[in-house]
């Protein structure tokens, strides 16, 4: 049964779930939602399983026709979300009639909106999941197919769950967890990798210089613009790369790496933002501010577990 | 030597060696099969490459400190009672077209190291070879070690695209290119054989330890094979 169909795909829209997990050592990137806290909150709101497949909408300018009763839910970005030309509010579970048309306008805040819908959107799994990685050409609507992995005009998707108009959910997230999409973005960091062979000078200067989000980025790294980083070595023995790595290639710009990273690299490496600071630089626009600042394992894996535990990870 | 690390908040990193070597990657090949089959849903990817084991675990269901204890006794009972080694008695054979038109470097390294085509061919061939490691996409096995005879640097500015099946030499470092990509490495024939497929488990052939050889074929076998010439070389 078709839920939505896609008249226009935007900027960018993808499936995501919680990613393509254990095939690391065949070379797949795992891809999964570029900001996981609003990914959540959007299955949440619905009470759906935490893996059921939302689409991710980035930057905007994307609409969709309305093929039956529905109730989704919409997180993330301010992209100017509107039902027949009228101004709905993200965070919020929202319903939907047949013939209706939902469309999103430019980036008013953030980049990345989440639309859920109840039990997810059906597509074929590769490896047990429909994450969408358009490098390696897998996941999405058309898995295996090496063109079509990302949501294009005329795609219709489809509902898993018989039941998908369900108005006695009325949820709104409280206001105090929904979060401001600033300009200026602290990054905590979790020193590793070959950190300590950095000099102290060129470690001073991670931590005191403002860097600028370059536009040179994207799902699978976000490049950063400012001082240059001095790295002791052009390069190391390819090692296994962590989520939120943050590389110092030879032109001394750090680069953060993000949902869809590879899964090997040589260039050295400082060690990796926490995890739930990736769901903020997720929406940061080309040009915001960021500067980064130190933070223990502990306090950092302290955290996350609590969200993991929050939204039952 | 054996040293565990944290990376991240979920993750931590094995090193057990600090320069290339090919027997040690055999080694680490069976260290991770190992883990991974000693371990459950705690450990979420546990990938190996030449001298390292990175691990990705649940962090509510796997705590580092615990963790790292766990392996530092597994890995320690591993090369005491000595590796099984069960790779290096499988050798995957792949059937390699060797010509100016699937392989158009093959010139240049023959110039580079003052020889015959034919012989850079059958150097490549002679040899066996052990995945080192898989990455940079899906399923692209980095084989080592290319004989230094015609070992070459990678090509200065990477071809936009290469076909599928591609085979290629950087430094000591030769490699099939599973699909098509961007790639700068040097070009020296073709393997007709898939060696990617999302929809079968494997996806690959490959893992980290396994032996491969290069068997040449003639431009009739390859055809039969599948291949297909392609005609765009820049």
């Amino acid at each position: 049964m078709v839920a939505l169909e896609v008249i226009d795909p935007g900027m960018l829209a993808q499936l995501q779930d919680l990613g393509r997990t254990g095939m690391g050592h065949q070379g797949l990137a795992q891809g999964g939602p570029m900001d996981l806290h609003a990914y959540c909150w959007a299955n949440y709101l619905l009470g759906n399983s935490m893996s059921c497949s939302q689409l991710e909408i980035t930057g905007g300018q994307a609409r969709f026709l309305v093929h039956r009763a529905i109730t989704l839910a919409l997180t993330g970005a301010d992209l100017g979300a509107m039902v027949n030309n009228h101004p709905v509010d993200g965070w919020q579970t929202i319903h939907l009639n047949k013939g209706d048309v939902l469309s999103f306008q430019f980036p008013r805040k953030g980049l990345r909106a989440y639309l859920a819908i109840p039990g997810g959107f059906a597509a074929p799994t590769v490896f047990g999941s429909v994450a969408t990685v358009a490098r390696d050409g897998i996941g999405g609507l058309g898995a295996n197919n090496r063109v079509g992995c990302l949501i294009g005009q005329g795609d219709c998707l489809k509902l898993i769950a018989d039941q998908v108009f369900k108005p006695e959910i009325n949820r709104m997230i409280p206001a105090r967890y929904i979060p401001e999409y600033e300009l200026e973005l602290r990054l905590n960091l979790i020193e590793s990798y070959q950190a300590s062979a950095f000099s102290e000078e060129n470690r001073k200067r991670l931590y005191e210089s403002n860097f600028t989000l370059s536009s040179n980025s994207d799902r699978m790294g976000y490049r950063l613009d400012g001082a240059d980083i001095t790295s002791p070595f052009s390069g190391v023995i390819s090692e296994g790369i962590a989520l939120g790595a943050v590389q110092i290639p030879e032109n001394g710009q750090p680069i953060i790496l993000m949902r869809d990273h590879q899964t090997l690299g040589g260039y050295p490496k400082f060690g990796c933002v926490a995890q739930l600071d990736l769901n903020k630089l997720a929406q940061a626009m080309p040009g915001t501010s960021i500067r980064f600042q130190p933070i223990s394992l502990e306090a950092a894996g302290k955290k996350l577990k609590s969200f993991y535990s929050f939204f039952n990870l | 030597m054996m040293d565990i690390q944290p990376v991240s908040e979920t993750a931590l990193i094995i090193k057990l060696g600090d320069h290339i070597d090919t027997q040690l990657a055999v080694k680490i090949g069976d260290l991770a099969d190992h883990i991974r089959n000693s371990f459950s849903s705690e450990l979420i990817e546990v990938i190996p490459s030449y001298t390292t084991i990175y691990i990705q675990y649940h962090p509510l269901k796997a705590d580092y400190y615990e963790l790292k204890k766990r392996l530092q006794v597994l890995v320690d009972s591993f090369f005491q009672t000595g590796a099984p080694n069960q790779k290096l008695s499988k050798v995957i054979t792949l059937p390699v077209y060797y010509n100016l038109e699937t392989g158009p470097d093959l010139p240049e390294i023959a110039r580079f190291h003052n020889c015959t085509v034919d012989e850079v061919v059958h150097i490549h061939s002679q040899s066996t070879y052990v995945v080192c490691a898989i990455g940079f996409s899906p399923g692209f096995a980095f084989l080592g070690a290319v004989d230094p005879s015609i070992a070459m640097p990678r090509k200065t500015e990477p071809r936009k695209m290469l076909p599928a099946g591609s085979v290629g030499i950087a430094d000591r470092q030769t490699a099939v290119y599973p699909s098509n990509t961007p790639g700068g490495w040097q070009i020296i024939g073709n393997c007709p054989i898939s060696l990617v497929d999302f929809d079968k488990t494997p996806m690959s052939p490959f893992s980290v330890g396994l032996s491969v050889k290069f068997q040449p074929i003639s431009r009739d076998e390859f055809l039969e094979l599948g291949g297909t010439v392609w005609s765009h070389w820049k």
